[in-house]
């Protein structure tokens, strides 16, 4: 008897393959000496015995083995060609008789497969018979791995020479026998199969997995046997073979064998055999033993459905027609019928199951979103059960269950499809799950610069983004640090608030809200009034988001800006109607203005939004609007600007826009005057003396408005105060030699005051 | 054995990543046929193919092989005593293109190659029949990798519909036979150290 493996060390496994190895080499050499020498047949025989002998060792690993098998396999090919084709007149019949003869049982098997499939591959052979008494004799081998290989053998011996029609002729089998032939292979190799796992100590239990699963192949085999019969279709396949092979998976109980072999089954058979068998599997699948993984089995099944659809987008539509079978409801009321019976499946299965079975539904039915719906509400119902039960959910799996629609759909517009479930699963998750999946759909549309043209989606987008919206409240140690810190450095440098907002987001939140900015460019609706409603929209979402307002609303009035300058420019503000909705974009800029004010946000900056759309105003005629903005400017000017080089630089922006506001001296020249001499009066009022100076200087300006006609459209009119030699034809708006007069006289008596004279000369010049 | 009338037998494994075709090319070759309908290999299995190369006759032992290494789990020891070996990879998939040289390392180190330089490799880019935007490794890129694996033949083939497949076959058992005969030699010579080492007196215990 050879050695039990258990007592044998891998360094002497290693020495007894090498040296059965070359055994096996040495004896096939002998034997094709023997083979090309006359009446040595006899010997070659003898020789042949000899190396299917190495076979009969217990003392190998199943790799170590199939080695062994492999050196074994190549000389009985040389040996069984030399019988096919050498040995024309050999009785086949004697030899199949005479090599049961052999002494011990592996070699004989091995001797007689090889001439019983020679045999079968003559004319006339009694195929059938020789079928069925090599199947019967295997069974003499019960050792697993040698009775697995064995078998192994059997099935490629065979391979070609099984019958391969539904006809018989002469009683000499036809595919019926084939296929029952490859089947009762099967189940006898998965018993041997499972049977190792109960063999040896019970210590031993990992090692026996680990052998296991390297020889899951060779009972695999079969079943790719089976998928290889050409002439079996698949109704054939739904009617007479797969009941028999999940009868035997599910009887074995065996988790490896239950695994593996669905695996296969999911592998090797063509996608149209699986969209007609739906149903028996997923019975089967509910009946094998609990410890099985249905996730892996269910993801597997469901991967290659989406890769034939893939690969074959065209077949899929013909089969449904064909069958009306809804591949996304069967897989439903399997969830349902899973529910019932396995309530215990845990989060991340079920999660992954239903991510997989969105990409389904996606791939399948790309429009069907009640698809995807009912999928969250699943979710959902899962995610509330767990809730109860476990403390901590916040699980990676929930965020790329939330993740595939973003993934899977072509178009960032579908997400716009989804229902409410969606939305109430994501509303389930922890902020940090909620602010990735944010900014991926916010990539998502700006990628493809998908355009959100409907008020309604505009909610449904922002209920999601609401996450970067609203601040998150979390009152923590290190964030009323910083507080503290940004209010000291206000104190210190006196320039407002700005340092103070600078200290308070970290980066990561700056980026965040720039992109949401990005986001805003994406409410577009040709109509400009339509535009305008998806604006305030949004609004009504970002002013959640308090201080952070600062990042969004410049962008808002922006894009309102530029919707007032299309009105203009496709002549819509001319009748008093159009005029009045006009004036509703201006009060709401105006509007937003304010709130940003209300949260002391930058006040230059949000002075010079008052000055750019008082600017507009003015260019598109409605003066009065102009005005107001004017004034609101002034009144942030007194208030809130309180640095002096700041105030220097406000003010020479506020001239500048008066300076250009030609629309208002045409049509309201007093509120004008009141302007100019109100901001005159502001520039005698600067602090610093040169300031003083410089800005009564240039409020000179404002009294002498020319306008250049336009005869060449280029050019555009000047916006700096520095020009003084106008060649184009103008004509005068306004002329008072007096106020010009006034104000040169007054900045001349400043520049007095200054000690440095040579300096005050350059700006009278 | 070399000089013997018996004809020779020619040992070539397709390897490649998962659904590159390595079936598929197979079955073009051997039967002519091609099937649409997807399924995956496990584990290895051959066909035989009967050829005459130059008045030679040959049966070339064509091994194809699961490109899920998850279906390969008893190991590639058949990949040894090879006489060719083809790497295949899918025009359409980039992936499977920069896998080659990983499967051409792992083919020699497995198989127990002597002479690494010599052994005849061919490279197969299948699925050319699809449309020009879906393709993704171009011709140059595959010529200039095997232009550097070692002036490697390389084929463009779609098994679908039969381009240049028995081509790439032609040259696959061409270099077949020509390292079959070089490794004879090499055989003759270790079987005659095999006897003296270990003797006859083994065998006769091991009856």
């Amino acid at each position: 008897m050879p050695p039990k493996s258990t007592n044998i060390t891998t360094e002497e496994q290693k020495r007894i393959l090498e040296n059965s190895s070359s055994v096996i080499k040495q004896q096939i050499a002998q034997m094709k000496k023997c083979l090309e020498t006359k009446n040595k047949f006899m010997d070659s025989l003898k020789h042949v015995s000899n190396f299917l002998t190495e076979l009969k060792t217990s003392a190998l690993t199943p790799k170590q083995y199939y080695e062994l098998y492999i050196l074994a396999f190549d000389g009985l090919e040389y040996f069984s060609d030399y019988l096919k084709d050498d040995k024309p007149n050999l009785n086949l019949d004697d030899l199949y008789e005479l090599v049961q003869y052999a002494g011990a049982i592996v070699p004989r098997l091995y001797l007689m497969i090889t001439v019983g499939t020679v045999y079968m591959s003559k004319e006339g052979a009694p195929i059938k018979n020789i079928m069925k008494d090599m199947m019967e004799m295997c069974r003499g081998v019960q050792h697993p791995i040698r009775g697995l290989f064995l078998r192994y053998f059997l099935s490629q011996r065979t391979k070609d020479l099984l019958p391969a029609t539904f006809t018989d002729e002469d009683g000499r089998g036809d595919l019926a026998d084939s296929i029952q032939f490859i089947i009762s292979n099967f189940i006898e190799m998965n018993k041997l199969w499972v049977r190792l796992q109960h063999q040896g100590h019970s210590s031993e239990r990992l090692k026996r997995i680990a052998e296991r699963q390297e020889l899951q192949i060779l009972v695999g085999s079969n079943l790719v046997r089976l998928s290889q019969l050409e002439e079996v279709d698949k109704n054939y396949y739904k009617k007479h073979i797969l009941p028999i092979l999940l009868e035997q998976i599910i009887q074995c109980r065996d988790v490896i064998a239950q695994e593996y072999l669905l695996d296969v089954i999911i592998q090797v058979f063509p996608d149209d055999f699986h969209l007609i068998t739906l149903d028996d599997f997923f019975e089967a699948t509910l009946q094998l033993n609990p410890e099985v993984s249905l996730k892996k089995i269910l993801i597997t099944l469901i991967q290659r459905l989406i890769d034939f659809k893939k690969r074959e987008p065209d077949f899929i539509e013909q089969f449904d027609a064909l069958s009306l079978a809804d591949i996304f409801d069967k897989f439903i009321s399997f969830i349902n019928k899973l529910n019932e019976l396995k309530p215990d499946l845990s989060g991340e299965d079920y999660s992954s199951i239903l991510e997989t079975l969105a990409q389904l539904s996606i791939a399948y039915y790309p429009n069907n979103y009640d698809n995807i719906n009912s999928i969250y509400a699943y979710a959902i119902e899962k995610f509330n059960t767990l809730k109860k039960m476990e403390n901590n959910q916040q699980n990676a799996y929930w965020k790329s269950l939330l993740m595939i629609p973003v993934e899977s759909f072509t178009d960032a517009k579908s997400l716009l499809q989804l229902g409410t479930t969606y939305l109430d699963f994501f509303e389930a998750q922890t902020h940090a799950i909620r602010t990735t999946i944010s900014l991926e759909i916010i990539d998502k549309f700006l990628e493809k610069q998908t355009k959100i043209t409907e008020v309604e989606q505009v909610d449904k987008i922002f209920e999601i983004l609401k996450t970067l919206i609203v601040v998150q409240e979390d009152p923590t140690i290190k964030k009323l640090g910083l507080e503290k810190h940004a209010v000291m450095t206000s104190t210190l440098f006196g320039n407002g608030v700005i340092a103070n907002e600078e200290a308070l987001d970290p980066i990561e939140i700056v980026l965040q809200q720039e992109k949401l900015a990005k986001f805003i460019h994406l409410l577009y609706n040709k109509n400009p009034y339509k535009n305008f409603e998806l604006l305030k929209q949004a609004r009504q979402f970002l002013t959640l988001g308090k201080l952070r307002v600062k990042y969004t609303y410049p962008t808002l009035i922006t894009c309102i800006l530029r919707l007032i300058r299309k009105l203009n420019l496709i002549k819509r503000i001319e009748t008093k109607q159009q005029k009045l909705l006009v004036a509703n974009f201006f009060k709401f800029i105006s509007g937003l203005i304010n709130e940003m004010t209300e949260y002391s946000i930058s006040p230059p900056t949000c002075l010079n939004y008052n000055l750019i759309t008082a600017e507009l105003a003015d260019e598109v005629a409605l003066v009065d609007i102009a005005y107001d903005f004017f004034i609101d400017s002034f009144v942030m000017y007194e208030q809130v600007i309180v640095d002096s080089r700041l105030q220097y630089q406000s003010l020479m922006n506020i001239y500048n826009k008066l300076y250009n506001s030609h629309k208002m001296i045409e049509l309201n020249l007093e509120n004008f005057d009141q302007l100019i001499t109100k901001a005159t009066l502001y520039g005698s009022k600067l602090l610093k003396k040169t300031d003083q100076c410089r800005a009564v200087y240039s409020a000179a300006h404002l009294w002498w408005i020319i306008k250049e006609i336009d005869t060449d459209s280029s050019v555009s009119s000047t916006s700096s105060f520095g020009v003084s030699n106008i060649v184009s034809p103008h004509i005068s708006l306004k002329k008072d030699h007096k106020r010009v007069l006034e104000c040169l006289q007054k900045a001349l008596r400043i520049a007095d005051s200054i000690l440095d004279v040579n300096q005050i000369s350059e700006w009278i010049n | 054995m070399s000089g013997s009338h018996r004809k020779t037998v020619l040992k070539v494994i397709i390897l490649g990543d998962s659904g590159v075709g390595k079936t598929s090319l197979m079955q073009q070759f051997i039967n002519g046929k091609f099937s649409q309908q997807y399924k995956a290999t496990i584990g290895a299995d051959f066909l035989p193919k009967d050829m005459i190369i130059d008045d030679r006759q040959a049966t070339m032992q064509i091994w194809d092989t699961a490109g899920q290494e998850r279906f390969q789990s008893l190991g590639v020891a058949f990949y040894r005593g090879s006489d060719c070996c083809v790497l295949v990879y899918d025009v359409t998939n980039t992936k499977s293109f920069e896998n080659l040289q990983s499967w051409r390392d792992e083919f020699l180190i497995q198989a127990n190659i002597k002479d690494p330089d010599n052994f005849p490799f061919v490279v197969i880019g299948n699925k050319i029949d699809v449309k020009e935007n879906k393709r993704l490794i171009s011709s140059k890129k595959a010529q200039s990798l095997c232009n550097s694996l070692g002036n490697l033949p390389y084929f463009e083939t779609s098994a679908k519909e039969a381009v240049n497949v028995e081509q790439a076959f032609d040259v696959v058992a061409r270099n077949a036979l020509q390292q079959e005969e070089s490794a004879d030699f090499n055989d003759d010579y270790t079987d005659a150290v095999n006897i003296h080492v270990d003797g006859d007196n083994y065998n006769s215990c091991a009856c």
